[in-house]
Formats: C-alpha cells, sequence, structure tokens
C-alpha cells in the first residue's frame, strides 16, 4: 500500500495566449509518498513552476486533479486552500520571497501568526536560532546577505512543521557555496521535521540528492516518473 | 497548537506592524501626507467657516440688535426673561406702538418705541448729539425723561434738539436726532417718523391702554449654545402664548438672502475642500495597492485567507487613519489659528472663539474619507493570485471603476451633509460628482483610444510620452479623473465665487436708491417726476400702492386663526399694498406661470413666492381682496422670486395696472440722492409736503458692510481651498513616481539625454494636462451654470477667460509637477535603480 501525499492525475493547465488557449502543462501523472524527496527538472519554460504551483494550490487545474492528504484542492475554495498551505505546507522560493518591510523575526512570526499560534515567538526565535540566525532576528531582508535570506526563508517555511516542502529553485539566486550549504540545511530540516519535500530546479546535483525525479518536456511528463 | 484564525487582537497587532513598517513606503506616505493635508483642509476650513459664519450671524444680529427676539402683541410670559436670565444671557425690553405726539399746535403721528436701559443688546444706535454734526455710535437708549428723533419729525412739527415733546400724557425732552436704530427691521417703509424713548417714561405717558395696538418685543443675546436652547424652548412655547420667534436671518430679507448666499458657498467650498483631499487618497492608494501585489502574493502562499486580508487592511485604514488625522486636526487648528490673527479685522469685531467639534469633526471624516477613498482599492487585493509568487505576469485585475467610484461616492455621501450642513446641496453636489465622474472617465477613455489609434501609424522617440499614456491607460485614466475633477472642483468654484459677487455687486450697485418717496397722491406724480429729472435725478419708476385686505382664497373666506404659521396669521390679519406692473420688473424673476401681456384679461395676480407658499396660495387659486367697500377678485397667474437685495421697492402682490383702475391709490418712488444734494429733499418737501421721503442711507452702508464682509470670509475660504487643491494635484503626479523612477532609468541606460527626457515627459504631462483641464472646465462650466441658476438663484453668466485660464493653469500644475518629478528621477544613479527595481 503507497502512503502518497501528492498526488497528480492527467494535470493539465492552459492559459489564455494571444492566439487562443495554451497548454503549458498536458497529462501529468505522478505521486509523491509521505517523507520523500521529489525533484521536477525539466528546461526553462517546460512548466515545472506552473507544475509546482498546481501542486501547492496556488493555481487550479484546467483539467485533472491533485491531491494533497487526500484533498482535491480543485474542489476547495481559494480560503480553504489558503488554510492547508497555512497548515500543511511551506515555501522556500529562488527569490527568497521575504517581506521587505519586516524584520528576519517578523517573517517567520507571520504564519504562525496567520494560524493563531499560541508562543508564535519563541517558535520563530527557536526556528530562526535552528538556522543560525538568532543574531539576525531584527535585521530587515536588505540588510541580509542571499544566503542568509534563503535561510531566514527556510526557518519560515519550516516554522510551522509542514506536511509537504515545496521549493522553486532554492539555490537559483545563490552562489555555488552558499546554494550547497543552503541544500545542506534544507535537507537536514528536511529529515528533522519528516517533511516530503518537492522541488523544482535546474541544478543536476540538487536533483540527483532527491529520491524521486519528475522531467519535463515543453510541458509533458518524460518519460515517467523515474525513482533513483 | 493552533488555532487556525489570527482572532481580532492577532489581526490588530499584524495590522499594527505591517503599517508600522509599510510607513517607509513612498506610497502610503503619499497617502498619510495627503490625509493630514485634506484633513488640516477640513479643520481650518471648517473652524474658519464656522467662526465666519458664528461672526457673520453676530454682525446679522446687530440687524435685530439682538441674538434672537420675541415679539407680542400681548405682555410676554414673565418666567421666559427669568429663565433668559438664569441661563447666563442678556435680556433687553421694549415695546413698540403708533401714536401721536405734540408740540405746541402741531400734531404727528410716530412711531413711538420704548426702550430700556440694555437696549441695543447687539450693534449700535447712531445719533446726533447736541453739538455734533454727524451722527455717532452709542450703545444705549435715550435716558429718562429723553426722547430721541428722526430729523423729518423736526421739519414736520418745527422741532429744535432741547425742545420737549408731548408724547401721552408725559412731556419728554429731545435729546438727539435719530439716524440709525439696528432693528429698524420690517419698519423701512413705515409711514410715521420714529420717536425714541425710555422704557421707563411709558407708563406716564398713559398710552397703553385696553386695546392699545402695541408689540411686545423681549431681545435675547448671549452665547451661541444658550442662545439655541433658550429659542428651542421659546419656539415651544410661542404658539400657545401667540408670541413669535424672530431670529436675525429672519430679521431682514435682503440681508438674509446675503447670507444664505454666503453660506451656500462656505458649505459648497468645504465640500469641494472634502472631494480633494478624497482624489489624492485615491490615487495614492491606488499606486499603494498596486505595489503590495507582490507582498499580497506571499501572504496568500503562506495561508492568509480573503477575509484575514480584508480585516488586516480595514484596521490598517482605521489606525492611519486615526493617526494621520489627528495630526492633520492639529496642524489645521494652528493653521486656523495663525490665519485668524493674521486676518484679524476680516470680520468685524472679534471672532469668536474656535470650538473643538470641527476637530474632531476633521478626525471621523478623515477616517471616513479613507475608508472610502482607499479601501476599496485595497480591499481588492484580496483577489490577488498567491500563484503570482512563482509568476509575476500573472494579472491582478485591481478594483473595477465601479468599485473606486462607488466608495468615494459613498464617502462623499455620507461626508458631504456632515461638512456642508445642507442635504439638498449634498444630493445635487452627488450628483454632479457622479455625472462628472462619468464625463472624465468616457471623455478620458475616447481621447486615449484616439490617441492610441494615432499612434499605431507613427514612430518616433519623442512620441514615448504619448505612448506612455495609452499603454497606462487604467492609471492614466485614473489620473485624468482624479485631475479632472480636481481642476473642475477649483474652477466651478472660482466661477460660482465669481457669480456670487457679480450677482451681489449688481443687486446692491453703488447707484441703488437710498431715498424712497411715499404717499404721493396720484395728481402729484407728473409734478414730482418733473422737479426731480430737473435735478438730474432719475427715477427708477413710479408705481401705485393700494391698501387692500386678503379676504378669501378659492371663495374660501380668509381669518388669521385659520393658519398655524405666525407670519401668516399676520398677513391674513392686515392690509397688503398691491401694485401694478406692465411687465416683470428686472429683480423679479418668474418661478411658475406666466405673466401678462398687454390685451389680455386684466383680472390677474401675480405672488411672491415665499408670501404665495407661507398663505398656502398656489398657481391658479382664485384670490378675493376687500378695498374699502369693495371686492376684487382675480386669478392667480403667475409666481415670482423677488431679489430683495436690489433694495428697490418690490411688492409681494401685483396686478396687471388696467385691474387697479379706479380704486384709492398712492404713490411710491426711490432714488439715489447725489452727494451733498440734501437741498433737494428740503425742497421737495416744501413743493409737496404730503409726501414722506424716507432715508435708506444708513441703512444701506449697514447691508454693504455686512455683505462686504461675507464676500472676504469667502475670499479667504475660496484661496484656501485653491491652495490645498493645488497640493492635491502634485501629490496625484506624485503618486506614479516609481513608474517615472523606472522609465527614466532605462531611458537614460539607452543613452537618452537630459533634453529628449525632458521633451518626453513635457509631452506626456502636458498631454495629461491638457486633456485633464479641458474636460474638467467643460465639466465646471456645466456645474456652474446649474449651481448658479437652480441652487443658488443667480443669473450665470457665461465665463470664458475664467475657463481658459482654469484649463490652462490646470495644464500648467500638472506639466510642473511632472517635470519636477521626472528631475528628481534623473539625479538618481541608473545602478542603484535597477538594483532596487530587480
Amino acid at each position: 500500500m503507497t502512503d502518497g501525499l501528492v498526488i497528480a492525475e492527467h494535470l493539465c493547465k492552459e492559459f489564455a495566449g494571444p492566439e487562443g488557449l495554451l497548454r503549458v502543462l498536458d497529462d501529468i501523472n505522478f505521486t509523491v509518498e509521505r517523507g520523500t524527496t521529489c525533484a521536477i527538472v525539466g528546461a526553462s519554460g517546460s512548466g515545472k513552476s506552473t507544475l509546482l504551483g498546481l501542486l501547492a494550490g496556488l493555481e487550479v487545474p484546467s483539467a485533472g486533479r491533485c491531491l494533497i492528504g487526500g484533498h482535491d484542492l480543485a474542489r476547495m475554495d481559494e480560503d480553504a486552500r489558503a488554510r492547508l498551505r497555512n497548515e500543511r505546507i511551506g515555501f522556500v522560493f529562488q527569490q527568497f520571497h521575504l517581506l521587505a518591510t519586516l524584520t528576519a523575526l517578523e517573517n517567520v512570526l507571520l504564519p504562525l501568526e496567520l494560524a493563531g499560534h499560541t508562543g508564535a515567538r519563541e517558535v520563530a526565535s527557536a526556528a530562526l536560532a535552528r538556522v543560525g540566525l538568532a543574531a539576525r532576528a531584527g535585521h530587515l531582508p536588505r540588510q541580509l546577505s542571499g544566503g542568509e535570506q534563503q535561510r531566514v526563508a527556510l526557518a519560515r517555511a519550516f516554522c510551522t512543521n509542514p506536511e509537504v516542502l515545496f521549493a522553486d529553485e532554492p539555490t537559483g539566486n545563490l552562489d555555488t557555496r552558499t546554494a550547497g550549504q543552503v541544500m545542506d540545511l534544507m535537507f537536514e530540516l528536511n529529515r528533522e521535521h519528516a517533511t516530503t519535500l518537492i522541488l523544482v530546479t535546474h541544478d543536476e546535483r540538487l536533483a540527483q540528492r532527491c529520491a524521486m525525479r519528475v522531467t519535463l518536456e515543453a510541458g509533458r511528463q518524460h518519460p515517467s516518473p523515474a525513482h533513483d | 497548537m493552533t488555532d487556525r484564525s489570527p482572532g481580532v487582537v492577532g489581526l490588530l497587532r499584524l495590522g499594527a506592524r505591517a503599517l508600522r513598517r509599510d510607513m517607509r513606503n513612498p506610497h502610503l506616505v503619499v497617502v498619510a501626507v495627503a490625509l493630514v493635508i485634506a484633513v488640516a483642509g477640513m479643520t481650518a476650513v471648517g473652524t474658519f467657516t464656522d467662526r465666519v459664519q458664528r461672526a457673520l450671524t453676530a454682525q446679522a444680529g446687530s440687524l435685530l440688535a439682538a441674538d434672537l427676539a420675541l415679539q407680542s402683541s400681548r405682555p410676554l410670559p414673565e418666567d421666559l426673561q427669568a429663565r433668559a436670565i438664569a441661563n447666563g444671557l442678556r435680556v433687553s425690553e421694549q415695546v413698540n406702538m403708533r401714536s401721536m405726539v405734540s408740540h405746541a399746535d402741531g400734531l404727528q403721528m410716530v412711531e413711538l418705541k420704548a426702550v430700556d436701559g440694555a437696549y441695543p443688546l447687539r450693534g449700535e444706535v447712531q445719533v446726533i448729539l447736541p453739538g455734533d454734526t454727524r451722527p455717532g455710535p452709542l450703545q444705549a437708549g435715550p435716558g429718562a425723561g429723553e426722547v430721541w428723533v428722526e430729523s423729518r419729525l423736526l421739519g414736520l412739527l418745527s422741532l429744535q434738539v432741547g425742545d420737549t415733546l408731548k408724547v401721552g400724557a408725559a412731556t419728554l425732552r429731545i435729546a438727539g436726532v435719530l439716524a440709525l436704530e439696528p432693528d429698524r427691521a420690517g419698519d423701512l417703509f413705515s409711514i410715521a417718523p420714529r420717536v425714541m424713548m425710555n422704557l421707563a417714561d411709558l407708563t406716564a405717558t398713559r398710552l397703553i391702554l385696553p386695546g392699545s395696538r402695541l408689540q411686545y418685543t423681549l431681545s435675547i443675546a448671549g452665547p451661541d449654545t444658550a442662545v439655541e436652547a433658550f429659542a428651542k424652548h421659546a419656539r415651544r412655547l410661542a404658539r400657545p402664548n401667540g408670541f413669535r420667534v424672530v431670529s436675525p436671518d429672519e430679521a431682514r430679507p435682503e440681508v438674509r438672502s446675503a447670507l444664505d448666499h454666503a453660506r451656500q458657498f462656505l458649505s459648497l467650498a468645504a465640500l469641494v475642500a472634502t472631494t480633494l483631499a478624497g482624489l489624492a487618497i485615491l490615487v495614492a492608494a491606488h499606486s499603494f495597492a498596486r505595489e503590495q501585489v507582490d507582498t499580497i502574493a506571499i501572504w496568500r502562499t503562506l495561508g492568509a485567507t480573503r477575509s484575514t486580508l480584508g480585516w488586516l487592511h480595514t484596521s490598517q485604514v482605521v489606525l492611519l487613519g486615526l493617526l494621520a488625522s489627528m495630526v492633520g486636526a492639529a496642524v489645521g487648528s494652528g493653521l486656523e489659528f495663525g490665519l485668524s490673527r493674521a486676518l484679524a479685522g476680516l470680520v468685524q469685531g472679534e471672532m469668536p472663539a474656535g470650538s473643538l467639534r470641527p476637530a474632531l469633526s476633521g478626525v471621523a471624516a478623515g477616517v471616513l474619507a479613507l475608508m472610502g477613498f482607499a479601501l476599496p482599492q485595497l480591499l481588492a487585493l484580496r483577489e490577488v493570485s498567491p500563484a503570482r509568487v512563482l509568476r509575476r505576469d500573472l494579472p491582478w485585475r485591481g478594483p473595477g471603476p465601479g468599485m473606486i467610484a462607488g466608495g468615494a461616492l459613498a464617502a462623499i455621501g455620507l461626508l458631504a451633509p456632515w461638512q456642508s450642513g445642507d442635504t439638498q446641496l449634498t444630493l445635487w453636489a452627488l450628483g454632479g460628482l457622479s455625472a462628472c465622474l462619468l464625463l472624465l472617465f468616457g471623455c478620458g477613455r475616447a481621447a486615449l483610444w484616439l490617441l492610441d489609434a494615432w499612434l499605431r501609424r507613427r514612430t518616433a522617440w519623442w512620441l514615448t510620452g504619448f505612448t506612455n499614456l495609452t499603454r497606462r491607460s487604467g492609471l492614466v485614466g485614473l489620473q485624468i479623473c482624479a485631475l479632472g475633477m480636481s481642476l473642475a472642483a477649483i474652477t466651478l468654484l472660482g466661477l460660482v465665487r465669481s457669480d456670487l459677487v457679480a450677482n451681489w455687486t449688481e443687486s446692491l450697485p453703488q447707484d441703488a436708491p437710498d431715498q424712497f418717496l411715499i404717499n404721493i397722491e396720484p395728481e402729484e406724480v407728473a409734478a414730482l417726476e418733473a422737479f426731480l429729472t430737473g435735478e438730474g435725478i432719475r427715477l427708477g419708476g413710479v408705481w401705485p400702492m393700494v391698501r387692500a385686505r386678503l379676504v378669501s382664497i378659492n371663495d374660501r373666506p380668509v381669518q388669521p386663526e385659520d393658519f398655524t404659521d405666525p407670519r401668516a396669521r399676520r398677513l391674513a390679519d392686515r392690509e397688503f399694498n398691491l401694485s401694478t406692473a406692465d411687465e416683470l420688473k428686472h429683480d423679479n424673476r418668474l418661478v411658475a406661470g406666466k405673466f401678462w401681456q398687454a390685451g389680455e384679461s386684466p383680472a390677474q395676480f401675480s405672488f411672491e413666492i415665499e408670501i404665495a407658499r407661507t398663505l398656502g396660495i398656489e398657481l391658479g387659486d382664485t384670490v378675493s381682496y376687500r378695498i374699502a367697500d369693495r371686492l376684487l377678485t382675480g386669478k392667480v397667474t403667475s409666481l415670482r422670486a423677488v431679489n430683495w437685495e436690489t433694495m428697490e421697492a418690490n411688492f409681494f402682490v401685483v396686478s396687471p395696472p388696467a385691474f387697479l383702475e379706479g380704486y384709492p391709490a398712492t404713490h411710491i418712488t426711490s432714488f439715489k440722492l447725489p452727494e451733498a444734494r440734501e437741498d433737494i429733499l428740503k425742497e421737495l418737501s416744501a413743493r409737496h409736503p404730503s409726501v414722506t421721503v424716507i432715508d435708506v442711507q444708513a441703512l444701506l452702508r449697514q447691508v454693504r458692510g455686512v455683505m462686504d464682509r461675507a464676500l472676504s470670509a469667502i475670499e479667504f475660504v475660496f484661496f484656501f481651498t485653491l491652495a490645498a487643491s493645488v497640493v492635491v494635484v502634485f501629490a496625484a503626479v506624485e503618486a506614479t513616481h516609481g513608474e517615472r523612477l523606472h522609465d527614466v532609468t532605462v531611458m537614460k541606460t539607452l543613452g537618452a539625454t537630459r533634453d529628449r527626457i525632458l521633451v518626453v515627459t513635457s509631452l506626456e504631462f502636458a498631454s495629461l494636462g491638457v486633456l485633464a483641464g479641458v474636460i474638467g472646465t467643460v465639466a465646471a462650466s456645466l456645474g456652474a451654470w446649474w449651481l448658479a441658476t437652480r441652487l443658488l438663484n443667480m443669473e450665470y453668466h457665461f465665463n470664458g477667460a475664467a475657463l481658459l485660464l482654469g484649463a490652462g493653469l490646470g495644464t500648467l500644475a500638472v506639466w510642473l509637477a511632472g517635470l519636477r518629478a521626472v528631475v528628481g528621477a534623473w539625479r538618481q544613479p541608473v545602478a542603484q535603480v535597477l538594483r532596487e527595481w530587480s
């Protein structure tokens, strides 16, 4: 019996373009089991980020369905998906997506406070300390280096103990050395929290660290999900 | 452990923190500054308007010699006076009656007025005392045993100051010549000259007998709130006790009319200030919301629901509104304090102290304005797709025009009655604003569409400025609406102000008549006209006056007790002066029906609209008057509005000349006496001894004084609003600072010189200014026409020069503000801007 936490079934996504509907994802099918790691790889424009958005409930598919923990995301309304993201999902992005006007600690606090978490400040402080940034808690994102910003993003992603972490090119904006450090930290945290990790990457070394790989070519899955 | 929602306290904490951090955002700073300016403006205008209005009311109070007067044909209830005194009010008693006075063998009917020592409570009496050649102001009545008399009584009874006058059983000494009394209100055309005496001597005259026709007056003056409370109490008692309550506004129609217009204009100015504030907030909030899209996408990704975001933004708006409004109210109060000190003397005498109400009202209005103008745009952020964290090209539509306009109109709808205190003005202003917005939106869209069509066939570097307009049509459309509304508001205010000034100047010109001749017998008319014409005097006209009593309306007998309104009761109980007219006088305006033409049946009446309303008379009614023992019956075929401000002789009821032929009539005329030609009056009295001359020079001076001061107040409020609106225009242009900085940096990077950038941006901003200016001034012109003709009852003067000036100055202001932004952007280092932008 499989323990499929994230399931894609016949996923399709179309966008309206100047020349009519443009299909950017076509019939994607795979299952990511709880506690495993999955890399979505492909060339630029192959639909990797769109697929991540569908899996995380940031967008809804044009056809097919996507389930997280048995919940069909397309059948939930936008607010229900938001609550699901808050409770069960963590995110890390290439552009870090920290709120520029909030300090490192306040950025980590935000998902906890949105969840009405009691003792949020202590949890956020501990999360920051775990990524080695306790001393930088009061700094604004622009006062932090790229690597530090991504570590804050990791603290924010893991502080709610998510079941699944979605990472979109998490090392894309970092130099090789820093990228390596951030990756090590992400995989460490992933193990500590027993989180399911789904990441989009161009980086072959990073993809190789994942247990499973989904390769996209021009919006199609190729050839089929591979398990390393 | 999670509770799955941040809760109210959590939301407030999140909102406060986000606000604290966002206060560094330039757009939010603009929102806050705009709100501070707006509330400062509202508070300053509100406070000043409040003080000026109270000062003007006090000015008008001097026309009543009090803040309030209670009048009755019977002695007024004593407890009223006691209550007034107990409430900290000053009181004065007077008794008016018509009586005969004598000196030697001469007898004369006079208007006798007995005043106590407190008279007048407001204003001053002007008296020529022995040894003086000119009247001097006194704030008291004559002493016991003395009288002051009008100069014509001296002539009529061959008296001199110092002589004695027999008033009833008392003999009193003439101590001065009465030149002006502040409350010579509705008695302007009273036939008999005035004699003023001390109330203490009234008993000795033995004139108060059963059946005597007396008017008892209790005058009241004091702090506004106490007077208002007393007036409310008195009005409750008025009907059962048979007295009437007269406020300064009711004292004289010509002054009331001037004050009404002044108040309407000040209300309009306050409304314009509010609208301009909203426009600035709207534009800046729009820019802020656009900039927040990516941030909100992150919030949504992290699990913020739409309701969480809605409450979060609401709490931010309320907090920001409170903070900025409190600062604005403090600034406004300080500004008003400084301005009223700088403009000391604008209003005669001491300006009343400012109250806290305008400042509190300003804070509340600020929060409300922010909610109406900014909240719809922030609430639209709830619809931002969280997928923008992955794809920034995902569109965010933002609030639709309906949502923006709906919020703005709702805010104005709530704020306007509050600011203006005039429901009718509010409703019409809302209608006007909506129409103006539609006009600006429609014309703006059409102009951008045409410009886009024209640009499609052309390419040149200098056309980039125009392209910027068409490619950002949504934002530019909003800018056109905001700038156009702002220019329309300023121009409208300017046009109405010009109309108001022109109307007053025309209605009370320097050659307004200051002498009235009454009791002219028909056979004297020709000789009198010949004499005055011979003296180089131009008569405005000679009108017959026939004394008549209203006996029935539509065959229903008229009884004073049929009416509840005290004024209607009085009118039903007294004789009217009917007059005739061949055509509508220049200071009369037809409101309903049709004015008669030559050859029509003469049995027609034309009623002044207010008197018709008071008596319940409508167009088409059949009205009968009794003149001596004859009955005169005719149909009401027209209703007129009379401009009482002209000071010319006017009549409540007129008919075709043929209708009153054969009825006993005297005539009335008026003229302006040339300076230093009092000899004409002496000669006239000698030639026509039965004609009564009424000199209203002093009264005219008094009315002009009130109007001049009202005008000064209006000028001040207008210029304050004008200054505020200029700031709003600059704030609107500054709101696109981010886009401007980006565009200029990219152009610089691509090698554009400063001159070329200036040409491009000049074309862009000048076009924006022209579009907004032309559409805005057209809207203003339509609005001014409507306001003047429908609301303010004034003649509309098309003012092409003012419109051109408005459009030109608007264009210049937008262009200058745009250039300023561009020059600032030019100075920014390219690398820094691009780094921050990425």
